[in-house]
Order: C-alpha cells, then sequence, then structure tokens
C-alpha cells in the first residue's frame, strides 16, 4: 500500500496502486494544480510505486 | 557601528559589494528588500504595480505610499532605513526585449506571474544565481534553482493570486527570512540549500524536498500564460548562428531575443521562451534547429 496525502483536501489514504498516474486518476487530481513529492523527492507522473512509498500531492502556489 | 552584530556572523564587507535584484515587490518582495538591505547589499527593485490599501497589511507600505510605485516607495523606504546602500528601481513589468535589467549578482524571484518566472529563469539558466519563492494563504515555497524552474513545474500551471486566495503577513515574512539567507550565503559562496523549502506556517510543517533534474529525461515544452511557451533542451546553442538566420532583437553574453513569427528567448544553455504562439510552431520551429 502506498501512502498518499492530498494537501488541497487535507486527505490521507491508503492506496494499491502501480504508477502515480493511477493514483492521480483514482483520486481525481489535475496534473497542473500539483507537484508531486515521493518520499522527501520531487517526482515525474509516469514513476513506478511500491510498497510502503509515501507521495504528496502538494498545491502548485504562485503568488508573491 | 550599525553592522557590529552581523559582523560577528557574516562577511559584511563583502556583501556591501554586491547587488540582488528583486523581481516583485509585494508582500514577498518587500520583506525581502527590507532584510537585504539591512545587511548592506545594494539593491535593484522592479515592479510595473503602484501600492493599494489592501496591500498595507501583508507589505511593509504605510498608508502614504499608497498610489505611489511600489518600486519609488520601496527605495525611499529601504534609503531611510541604510543610506549606504545603492538602490536602482524599475517601475514596469520584465519584458523580453529588456532582461539586462537583471544584471546583478543574484535575482530574487518575487513575482506572482509564471510567464515572468520563466523568463527569469531562460536569462538566468546556468549563468546567474537565482531564488524563486511563492507564497499563498499560509504557504510559503523557497527554492534555488540549481537547474531550471521546469524541474518543479512539469505542465501547464494554474495561477492563483494572492489577490484572489489572500496571504498572511507571516507567511511572507517567513518566506522572505528564508530568501534573504540564502542569497547571503551564495553571494558570500557558503554553500545553499539545495532542496525545495516548503512550509505552512499556520500548521509547523516545514518540508525539505530533494529536486533531481536527472530524472527529467526529454526536452520539455511547458505552456506559460498569454500562448507562451518555455522549452529547456538538452544541449548548447549557437547564438551567432541563430542571429544571423533571424532578424536579432537582442544579443548579449549567452542571450538572444529573435523575431521569427513572434519574439524568441534563447540561452545559449539550451533554454528558450517562446511569446504568443502555439504548441504546434513551438515544435515546428524546435525541430528547424
Amino acid at each position: 500500500m502506498v501512502k498518499v496525502f492530498v494537501e488541497k483536501e487535507n486527505k490521507r489514504i491508503n492506496l494499491r496502486a502501480k504508477d502515480i498516474d493511477e493514483i492521480m486518476k483514482k483520486l481525481n487530481i489535475n496534473k497542473e494544480e500539483v507537484i508531486i513529492v515521493k518520499n522527501n523527492e520531487l517526482t515525474p507522473r509516469n514513476e513506478r510505486l511500491k510498497n510502503s512509498d509515501e507521495l504528496k500531492f502538494l498545491s502548485v502556489i504562485s503568488g508573491g | 557601528m550599525q553592522y557590529n552584530r552581523i559582523r560577528k556572523i557574516i562577511d559584511i564587507e563583502k556583501l556591501r559589494k554586491k547587488t540582488v535584484s528583486i523581481v516583485g515587490l509585494g508582500s514577498l518582495g518587500s520583506f525581502t528588500a527590507l532584510l537585504l538591505a539591512k545587511n548592506g547589499i545594494n539593491l535593484n527593485l522592479m515592479d510595473f504595480d503602484r501600492v493599494s490599501v489592501e496591500n498595507l497589511s501583508s507589505q511593509i507600505y504605510s498608508r502614504d505610499d499608497v498610489k505611489r510605485f511600489k518600486a519609488d516607495a520601496l527605495k525611499k523606504y529601504m534609503k531611510k532605513l541604510n543610506p549606504e546602500i545603492k538602490i536602482k528601481t524599475q517601475n514596469k513589468k520584465l519584458d523580453s526585449s529588456d532582461l539586462s535589467i537583471l544584471d546583478s549578482d543574484l535575482v530574487i524571484d518575487c513575482t506572482d506571474d509564471m510567464e515572468t518566472r520563466f523568463l527569469i529563469d531562460s536569462y538566468c539558466y546556468k549563468k546567474v544565481p537565482w531564488i524563486h519563492t511563492a507564497a499563498l494563504k499560509t504557504i510559503g515555497l523557497v527554492y534555488v534553482v540549481e537547474n531550471s524552474l521546469s524541474d518543479l513545474y512539469p505542465s501547464i500551471i494554474s495561477l492563483d493570486s494572492c489577490d484572489e486566495h489572500g496571504i498572511i503577513n507571516s507567511t511572507a515574512s517567513m518566506a522572505a527570512s528564508i530568501a534573504a539567507t540564502q542569497a547571503i550565503k551564495i553571494l558570500l559562496n557558503e554553500g545553499h540549500e539545495k532542496d525545495l523549502i516548503r512550509f505552512n506556517i499556520w500548521n509547523n510543517t516545514f518540508d525539505r524536498i530533494r529536486v533531481n533534474p536527472e530524472k527529467r529525461k526529454e526536452a520539455r515544452i511547458i505552456k506559460l500564460c498569454r500562448n507562451s511557451y518555455s522549452v529547456s533542451l538538452k544541449k548548447k546553442l549557437n547564438l551567432n548562428m541563430l542571429s544571423k538566420k533571424y532578424k536579432t532583437l537582442l544579443k548579449k553574453d549567452n542571450i538572444l531575443v529573435i523575431k521569427d513569427k513572434n519574439r524568441i528567448v534563447i540561452n545559449s544553455n539550451g533554454y528558450i521562451i517562446f511569446e504568443d504562439t502555439n504548441e504546434g510552431e513551438v515544435k515546428e520551429w524546435l525541430r528547424s534547429l
């Protein structure tokens, strides 16, 4: 199971999936609105996942 | 005398010879300018905007500054705080035809506009150190850009502004404190933070996120706002050859601005900004390289 945190909804959930894209589809996350962090490293969407990975979808902020 | 306490920690004489460009003088930019000015650093201040009453709670301006250009108001205030520093101001938006106004020892992006950020990226790419900052509501972000901004933002970016969503001043001052500290470390060659720093001041969460540009294998085409695109290629570009082929608007160091169908900003290290175009035209132009 992958531990997933979606910042926008302050939601924590455990999911089974082969890659990040699959999780984004399941949770209906827009690729344009997030930066993706896997195990504290910025990660591309096509990255494969393994059990015990920690995934965060953090909102893109652009204000100054 | 005024630097005695700082001098115990940092080489103030070295800092006083340095100039930092700050692009965007809202909440992040105004706090960052304040911190750098007090450390004796010369400033190049840029913003097209004027102070409004809505700015007063989250930016360092006073009621007397309302309707003044932010750069002018900030210069006046900074000169009062530290008359020794040199300050240049630009009351206009950063434009691709005039990127050399960024000439300085370091650039700090405090804007809220992704297109301007990518213009800074194109100019500074592998040449001038620069720091990307952003803040919204209670979340702040600071990143010393090691490679390119496209390592952080791989696709079209949804823009949220402080005008729309708000910001509390402690978010801005914390992000500014982190950015100013990193700026000082870069200027003094003291080594800087490699990770992306992101915090939520309301929840007291603080993340250090590793950024690994090597994970990006392919050239990326990123759509910015107003039909502009940024592309970072993994190859050097011959500016002399390109300047002969196209109408040249600007050629300085490793930057070339040309006019083909529309304006194109080219950094010889393989970074290109296309203005007012579409993805098809961008791909066609890249194939002609």
